[in-house]
């Protein structure tokens, strides 16, 4: 019994010993460092442009480049014709691909130990990976050098860095460098169903009202206007987070992801968020029985698309991945066309100077990461990214992934060209199309340490979506007030606990 | 002095008349537990109680003790009483408690013993009750899903039948829990099953025939003779069983698709896995962990002390 209590207490001493045997300092103060600049040159007009001379297989010591991805959403044949064309522009170097359905359960271990030299993925932690030396600082090597020089203006270096569309330069740093580059630039809507729609002589609807009579004029023709997966609450945050920012406007949408200031959750001093999800709750929680799919609930995602795929339904809120996850291959099979309804203007939206809605989109796709190892092969591994970044290189990717871009700015009179390779359906027209004329794009990324951490998001209780919808047997209680008066509830009485530098 | 420890030594030697050979063998033998133990058990939790009161400094990119030392146990204490996101995660985990040991278990003791009364197909059942222990988790519940999603093939059928509007059996609140408990009672009677039948296997048959003689019936033979003995393997089920209260995560997580825990389907181990990658909250999560293991492990100690107080284990 002794021996019995005595080893007890060894073992307390034992696992108690890391506490005080320095495994975690005591707290250091001090700034985050600083933002970095995120200024571009103008990259406005192209003709001018000559491209650097770029280094010989013979520059590099190591010519095999390891580069593993997520198999997912866009597929590898955009990044396997990459590879085969690098292998051409640079002869002796190799490419070795590895699709993989999870990036990251080993990532830091193998950023430790023995990388792949580039990572491409959603939901790296970069930021921690980057901060904690395991990610390559790209910031030097490769956003400040120069691709292109532009000999008609002043032979102006165009860096990688301006080769960028304004979001994806955004969403790449932290701590004042560039750990990433941002994969994917797309953005939200509503995806329809456009055979059906030609079939009725039904009208893209521009405004919010049209949408509503849209949604009626479909009803009464016996057909279902929308149909989403029960399973997937995200998906709405394309035409809510949408009205949302053309209310607020860039700047006001953009101040809540500073995460500086917690009237930004307070519906009182900041509306605009709560405007935009009443706009929804009125539209689709209120006619839920009539805008949307029955049982609408009990699907997932792959149910969902499969039945919109067989036209149950002539509309479904979407993400810039809506037509590959569809299956180009599915679409072509079942007959249909379809295509992307920009998200409809609400009468609050901001205009121009000419008194003309001003286009912007919230984009769920624009997170996806690609990163180099610190410790992989690094050069080849920057040389790949800035070959990447090369005009004709960066068509490659919408040539084989349906109405979706890389994080580079391109020149939409080359997509939306005729007989274009990158327009397969309606849908690459009109997604490239909003791309090219929307004026502000948000990926809703922050640098802020509240949201990095995930005391903070755009909504601090969730996003309640589904919720809304249903809760057995009768329908919810759950109000726009609710949530909201609940979320501020939330920030206001955790925000100083929360503050940590 | 050195006499003296000599000696002790040498009747130290004697009393346990070990060859060196045999200590070397004991020494080997014993180091590969010992070894486990003190990395998978001593570090490992020693690490996670340390980190369980850090919190992660961005300024070094590293994990340091705050001011206030409990800032991670005092955060989710008030969330575990104020925010329904996450009591709703200790609930939800806790009804598997009930369902597994009140359901899955009672019900594999009845399914078991009719295998061990030698029902005809005895094997055939076997097959069937075992085969979704050993299929892939994730092919087991898309097969589950798919049936009873809005068009699968258990809705058809009520259609069929003249219901018009059939249940959502995964959009709704309460029946979605409902419904991943039915899976959990289904795909785990039959690892029950499998421990149970071969734990009455072993009874002797003499026991049984003398309640025979006795008069008793099925159903006493079940509760007097056959449960009594084989108490001990239903112990430790109940025992996995309630610990499934930390552990369970997979099946909700693939039958909903996500991490999140929709309609009421998170759990704590679902937490765990959803957030773990996310490494500036790995202090957090260590004291999510040890808080909820705070909360539950008193109550499957006594659990198994209760369940040990029922029957006497017997040697046969």
């Amino acid at each position: 019994m002794k021996l019995s209590k005595l080893g007890a207490c060894v073992l307390a001493g034992a696992m108690l010993l890391p506490l005080f045997a320095g495994c975690a300092g005591t707290w250091t103060g001090g700034e985050l460092g600083n933002d970095v600049d995120l200024g571009q040159n103008d990259t406005s007009n192209r003709s001018g442009w000559v491209l650097r001379e770029r280094p010989s297989a013979d520059a590099f010591a190591d010519k095999d480049l390891y580069i593993t991805y997520f198999n997912g959403g866009y597929g590898g044949a955009w990044l396997e014709e990459m590879a085969s064309t690098f292998e051409e522009d640079y002869p002796g170097v190799q490419v070795h691909l590895n699709p993989t359905n999870d990036v990251n359960t080993t990532l830091e271990v193998e950023l430790e130990e023995s990388p792949y030299d580039i990572y491409i993925s959603q939901d790296i932690a970069w930021e921690y990976l980057g901060a904690r030396g395991l990610l390559a600082d790209l910031t030097a090597e490769l956003y400040d050098s120069v691709i292109y020089t532009d000999t008609e203006n002043d032979n102006t270096g165009i860096r990688f860095r301006d080769l960028l569309v304004p979001a994806s330069l955004a969403c790449s740093s932290y701590q004042g460098k560039y750990y990433k580059v941002a994969q994917i630039q797309g953005a939200g809507g509503i995806i329809y169903n456009k055979t059906m729609f030609d079939q009725y002589g039904w009208q893209i609807p521009a405004t919010y009202e049209q949408l509503q009579e849209l949604c009626e004029t479909i009803v009464s023709a016996g057909k279902v206007p929308f149909l989403v997966a029960g399973s997937e609450g995200y998906l709405w945050d394309s035409l809510v987070h949408d009205w949302w920012i053309q209310i607020a406007g860039e700047e006001e949408f953009s101040r809540l992801y500073a995460g500086k200031d917690k009237d930004c959750w307070n519906p009182a001093v900041y509306p605009y968020h709560k405007q935009a999800y009443q706009y929804w709750y009125d539209l689709f929680v209120k006619n839920k029985d009539r805008y949307l799919y029955p049982g609408f609930e009990g699907l997932d995602n792959l149910m969902a698309n499969s039945a919109f795929l067989n036209g149950l339904a002539a509309m479904m809120p979407a993400t810039a991945w809506a037509v590959n996850e569809l299956g180009k291959d599915m679409i072509e099979e079942v007959g249909i066309d379809v295509g992307l309804i920009p998200t409809p203007y609400v009468k609050e939206a901001k205009k121009d100077e000419n008194g003309n809605f001003i286009r912007v989109c919230y984009d769920v796709a624009g997170r996806d990461s690609i990163v180099v190892a610190e410790r992989g092969n690094k050069d080849l591994a920057i040389e790949f990214l800035k070959w990447m970044s090369e005009t004709e290189h960066t068509l490659i990717f919408p040539k084989n992934v349906s109405g979706t871009l890389m994080g580079f700015k391109y020149e939409t009179e080359t997509l939306l060209a005729e007989n274009s390779p990158y327009c397969k359906f309606t849908w690459d027209r009109d997604m490239f199309k909003l791309l090219g004329e929307a004026s502000f794009r948000s990926t809703g990324y922050s640098t802020s340490y509240l949201f990095i951490d995930k005391k903070v998001s755009d909504y601090p209780l969730g996003n309640k979506y589904l919720d809304c919808f249903t809760n057995y047997g009768k329908p919810s209680e759950l109000t726009v007030n609710k949530i909201f008066d609940d979320a501020w509830n939330e920030v206001n009485g955790h925000w100083d606990s929360w503050q940590i530098v | 002095m050195e006499n003296a420890k000599g000696k002790e030594r040498k009747i130290r030697k004697r009393k346990y008349n070990l060859s060196a050979g045999a200590i070397v063998f004991i020494c080997v033998l014993l180091a590969y537990p010992v070894i486990h133990f003190l990395i998978t058990w001593v570090y490992i939790n020693s690490q996670t109680i340390a980190l369980s009161f850090t919190r992660y400094n961005p300024v070094v990119n590293d994990y340091q003790i705050p001011n206030d030392i409990f800032y991670n146990y005092k955060m989710w204490i008030d969330r575990f009483l104020h925010d329904e996101r996450y009591s709703s995660i200790l609930w939800n985990s806790a009804l598997y408690i009930p369902v597994t040991c009140g359901i899955t278990l009672p019900l594999s003791v009845v399914c078991s013993y009719f295998l061990y009364k030698d029902v005809p197909g005895k094997n055939f059942f076997k097959v069937i009750y075992f085969l979704p222990s050993i299929l892939p988790v994730v092919v087991l519940t898309m097969a589950f899903r798919l049936g009873f999603d809005t068009f699968g093939w258990v809705n058809a059928l009520l259609r069929a039948i003249g219901v018009e509007n059939p249940p959502i059996w995964f959009g709704t609140k309460i029946l979605t829990p409902a419904m991943i408990f039915f899976y959990c009672v289904w795909a785990g009677i039959g690892y029950n099953v499998v421990l149970l039948s071969g734990a009455m296997a072993r009874i002797p048959r003499e026991l049984v025939e003398v309640g025979r003689l006795e008069g008793i019936n099925f159903t006493q033979e079940m509760t007097k003779v056959v449960i009594p003995l084989v108490w001990p393997t239903i112990v430790t089920l109940f025992t996995v069983g309630m610990n499934t209260v930390l552990t369970i995560y997979l099946q909700a997580y693939f039958l909903m698709g996500s991490a999140e825990g929709n309609f009421n389907t998170g759990t704590i181990a679902m937490y765990l896995f959803g957030n773990y990658s996310n490494q500036q909250q790995v202090p957090q999560l260590a004291a999510f962990g040890l808080l909820c293991s705070l909360i539950f492990v008193p109550f499957i100690f006594l659990g198994r002390k209760i369940m040990n107080h029922f029957f006497k284990e017997v040697d046969y």
